[in-house]
């Protein structure tokens, strides 16, 4: 629901994303959702659900994990930028490119562990030079050659929305707060169940959690 | 049952020949220019050094997705060593000109040997020292590639650096008439250095495990094993060791292949590149609620047959 999030106001706001691995169902909708709202090119996905057999047949099932920009405290991607394009919020955590600036010298994408940003050579839709009227409108919204990568639905997030990805989610299994809020429901979530934070160890302080 | 969500590795494919060109050529001619400093070797070298970054430049422009906006590489030097770099690359191009400029032209108001050229001509060869390094920096800052994240990687493209520089010259030597035969050991010399540096940085790679000995199991893997053991071993270090060493006369050969090997050692290392798992979590991980073993999905689906009968019944 909007009305649980923080709007960004003067106060310095933590954004994090907890996802309830025991809720994903891989139904993909947040990637989808992700594409529809962003229009962003073939191949590119800001969010995506990577999936994992586990156990032996016939008792072998699958796991889901939707993977995202984790929005990190220490971004590995920003102090890499030659000209100041990747850069962080200062009201809040949330890591932008800012396209005007980025010359495309890909260091961002390489430095991120979380493979969350791209770098489209072209603008070529999924039809190749026959952009759809949707690819049209969508496409005039970032450019080729430069860096692109999730944006938190920052312009959701300001208007007291979520990001449509969450929205979206059919079992609620992702949840989005102000971490610096310790009564948010974010906080009590990754208070009271066990998380882990991806690639925690290479210092990122990534603002992503997953609840086990 | 596996540790978690541990996602396979997946090789870099942001940067490949033309980076791989960019590292190669700055390298050698940075390389080139401080042998000429340190040696007092030929203008003609100078001249080399500086057209071959100015070619090695225009190479990197094309690897850049927005070429056009290339000139706002400069404004981040205090976290980016891209930015550094290229801060180095400009002040290298014109202060060696500059250096270099009263022996081809007379009427500048600094002459040749003056305090005004030594002192442009050293901070020429320091940024030439701090373009040689730079790109080992730059690699080796990213955690998310361990291949690269390690001190061994700047000093190989240092020692690749000085090899590279030697290589043209000994190709340079063929068009001079006054004796370069010291190279030919100091070429030798740094042969042997370099095959042994980035045995050493192979070795510590594969015995850190993880994406860095996938990193080294890729470079032994074809494509890139037939580049990096007849391009780089064979091509690269073998043969113009051979060469410097009984065939004199071969200087040029031996030249072109250290060039070779030089420019495809920069190809693998940059393709061999292995992202770390962005999914990797910590080790002993609790996942026994959520990854259920055999045995507690065996009683979870009894428990539905028996239900299912149940309604049934």
């Amino acid at each position: 629901m909007a009305g649980n999030v923080n709007t960004v106001e003067s106060r310095t706001v933590k954004w994090a994303v907890a996802v309830d691995l025991k809720r994903c169902v891989g139904c993909q909708s947040c990637t989808m959702t992700c594409k529809a709202k962003n229009g962003t090119p073939p191949g590119v996905f800001w969010t995506r659900v990577i999936e994992k057999e586990e156990g032996t047949y016939p008792f072998a099932y699958t796991v889901f994990m939707p993977m995202r920009c984790n929005h990190c405290g220490e971004p590995p991607c920003v102090p890499v930028c030659p000209t100041g394009a990747s850069f962080q919020r200062t009201q809040d955590n949330v890591v932008l490119v800012n396209q005007d600036l980025c010359i495309g010298c890909h260091a961002c994408v390489v430095a991120c562990p979380y493979e969350a940003r791209s770098i489209p050579e072209n603008a070529l839709g999924y039809y190749g030079k026959h952009t759809t009227p949707y690819e049209q409108v969508k496409f005039k919204t970032w450019q080729a050659g430069t860096a692109q990568k999730c944006d938190l639905c920052v312009d959701r997030l300001d208007a007291g929305l979520q990001p449509a990805c969450i929205d979206t989610c059919p079992t609620r299994a992702m949840v989005i707060g102000d971490r610096n809020d310790p009564h948010s429901e974010i906080s009590k979530l990754i208070k009271d169940r066990a998380n882990f934070q991806p690639r925690a160890e290479l210092g990122t302080k990534p603002n992503v959690f997953y609840l086990t | 049952m596996a540790p978690g969500f541990n996602a396979q590795f997946k090789s870099q494919r942001e940067w490949g020949w033309l980076l791989a060109i960019w590292l190669f050529m700055s390298g050698s001619a940075c390389g080139l220019f401080l042998l000429y400093k340190l040696l007092e070797l030929p203008l003609f070298f100078a001249l080399l050094a500086l057209g071959s970054i100015l070619a090695g430049g225009a190479v990197l422009l094309v690897e850049l997705g927005s070429p056009r906006r290339a000139w706002r590489g400069i404004s981040r030097p205090g976290t980016s060593w891209l930015s550094r770099g290229v801060l180095f690359v400009a002040f290298f191009i014109l202060t060696g000109l500059l250096s270099i400029a009263p022996e081809l032209v007379s009427w500048l108001p600094w002459q040749r040997g003056s305090l005004a050229a030594r002192a442009l001509g050293w901070i020429a060869g320091l940024c030439a020292l701090m373009i040689v390094l730079y790109p080992g920096f730059f690699l080796a800052k990213n955690r998310s590639v361990p291949f690269w994240h390690t001190p061994w990687l700047p000093a190989a493209f240092v020692t690749c650096a000085a090899l590279g520089a030697t290589a043209m010259v000994l190709l340079g030597s063929a068009f001079l008439q006054d004796g370069l035969r010291p190279f030919d050991t100091l070429a030798a010399v740094l042969i042997v250095l370099n095959a042994v540096m980035i045995g050493i940085y192979l070795l510590a790679m594969q015995r850190a495990g993880g994406p860095a000995r996938e990193s080294v199991r890729l470079i032994n893997s074809p494509p890139l094993s037939a580049i990096f053991r007849i391009g780089v071993v064979l091509v690269g270090m073998a043969v113009p060791l051979l060469l410097v060493l009984w065939v004199p006369s071969a200087a040029v050969l031996a030249g072109v292949c250290l060039l070779a090997g030089s420019l495809l050692f920069r190809y693998c290392v940059l393709k061999a590149g292995v992202y770390v798992a962005p999914a990797l979590v910590r080790e002993g991980q609790d996942f026994s609620r959520l990854n259920r073993t055999d045995s507690d999905l065996r009683r979870e689906y009894a428990g539905m047959a028996a239900q299912s009968a149940g309604n049934r019944g």
